[in-house]
């Protein structure tokens, strides 16, 4: 694969070095630039043929071995006529992580709370086979252009595009699964965003955390009963993930569910700074960029009981 | 229009101007909602009117008739058996960047291909054709098909 030079970490995310075992691997991922990674979207085409076309670009494509619809390519492919006929999304490796948890199947009603851009809407409409009834929010009308074009491009056919703040979600409809991805500090996106380097700030945090708060309830809320929801990140401040996943815990009887990846991981904190966080925090899952060779995120896998 | 209605019409536009196999599309459903009609796969899962994009818009109404829209033609892809345009690339270029080609095909909307892909929806007319794929996305076409000409691309 072509690397570019590796670029000055500085002072990275100097917060976390206690919660980080393995703080050199990280600090190394972080480092140098995450590799191109495409979902083959079998909507419209198989693997097989995505990785046949890629390759007649004179483009390497090499499948992951824990999911036949992922290829790491050694150029970028953002202007092909594959990308644009919806053939593939490109999306970090992590961030398919949630979906994979989520599980959604065909014939299920299924909520993206927080949808644009859309690669993970896309994402679920795959696994669920154009078979249910998606519904694919998101509030911003700046962000909403990105997800409808995505939808179009890749040939969604049981998505239901509304624009709620999601917080507000109308109480009218439930859901077999809720996508709580929510709008965070992003500090997982280091590795394409250096100015995330020394971590988010703190009021950044206590900003979004309130949202978080409020969006993670009311997804949990439009859960049927005996329905899951998954909520997920791309950043490691644990006052957006653990802490919110507690809150919910605190409000509501929401089971936490533990979480099986086919990568590496590292358990959800049960406390941090003052904080103490319930035991079953522990079940939710850190990836950190090493993990994959990848992006970092955090993903909580709830139940609502029956 | 009720339910039932749309999805007729659409059915019978598509099988009468592409000679459109859909067959395998068992659920796929047509409705119609602010004037254009949608394919969907989500009914009867929700109650629709919970939004206005219920799905991804398959048809607009025209003063032309109904009008294909160019993603779906796209999805459709090789269940598309008539009014197919196969095109060089040279001549996709030069509809792309907004200019006719002669090509003797049915008056009426068409689909516009390279290769084995469906590309989008064009029209054709007293033995011309034009592409009708949104600006937007035809420039996004020039450049993945690297066919954008050095400067003053009048699009």
């Amino acid at each position: 694969m072509n690397r570019t030079p590796a670029r000055p970490v500085g002072n990275l995310m100097p917060r976390y070095r206690g919660i980080i075992s393995s703080w050199d691997a990280f600090a190394e991922a972080c480092d140098r630039p995450a590799p191109t990674v495409l979902r083959a979207n079998s909507l419209k085409t198989s693997p097989e043929r995505l990785r046949s076309r890629i390759q007649d670009l004179g483009v390497d494509a090499i499948p992951f071995a824990w999911d036949p619809l992922l290829v790491q390519v050694d150029q970028p492919l953002g202007r092909t006529i594959e990308h644009w006929l919806g053939h593939f999304y490109i999306q970090e490796a992590t961030q398919t992580a949630p979906v994979r948890v989520l599980d959604p199947q065909p014939g299920e009603r299924v909520l993206d709370l927080c949808a644009a851009p859309g690669g993970k809407t896309v994402q679920i409409a795959t696994s669920m086979r154009n078979r249910g009834a998606l519904v694919a929010n998101e509030p911003n009308g700046r962000r909403q252009p990105a997800l409808l074009a995505n939808i179009n491009r890749l040939g969604v056919l049981h998505a239901l595009v509304t624009s709620y703040r999601g917080e507000a979600f109308p109480m009218r409809e439930s859901f077999d699964r809720v996508l709580v991805d929510a709008p965070c500090s992003g500090e997982g996106t280091v590795r394409k965003d250096r100015s995330v380097i020394s971590g988010a700030r703190p009021t950044t945090i206590r900003r979004l955390s309130r949202i978080q708060e409020r969006l993670l309830v009311r997804g949990y809320d439009l859960l049927r009963p005996g329905g899951t929801l998954v909520y997920s990140t791309c950043t490691f401040a644990p006052e957006e993930n653990e802490a919110i996943v507690s809150y919910l815990v605190g409000q509501r009887e929401a089971e936490i569910l533990p979480i099986h990846l086919p990568f590496d991981t590292s358990p959800g904190l049960t406390g941090w700074q003052e904080a103490e966080y319930p035991k079953e925090m522990a079940r939710c899952a850190r990836i950190y960029p090493h993990h994959l060779d990848s992006g970092g995120g955090f993903v909580a896998h709830v139940r609502r009981p029956s | 229009m009720c339910e039932d209605q749309a999805n007729a019409e659409a059915r019978k536009y598509f099988a009468e101007r592409f000679a459109a196999d859909l067959s395998d599309l068992v659920r796929l459903r047509f409705i119609e909602r602010g004037g254009d009609i949608w394919a969907t796969t989500a009914f009867p899962t929700l109650d629709l009117a919970f939004s206005k994009t219920p799905g991804l818009r398959a048809l607009r109404r025209t003063p032309h008739g109904l009008k294909p829209t160019s993603a779906f033609l796209t999805l459709l892809g090789p269940r598309l058996h008539r009014s197919v345009a196969s095109l060089d690339r040279d001549s996709l270029r030069q509809l792309l960047m907004g200019r006719h080609i002669e090509m003797n095909l049915t008056d009426g909307f068409i689909a516009l291909k390279l290769g084995d892909d469906i590309l989008g929806c064009g029209r054709a007319f007293g033995g011309q054709i034009t592409a009708l794929i949104p600006t937007g996305r035809r420039r996004e076409l020039l450049d993945a098909l690297d066919l954008r000409p050095a400067r003053n691309a009048n699009l």
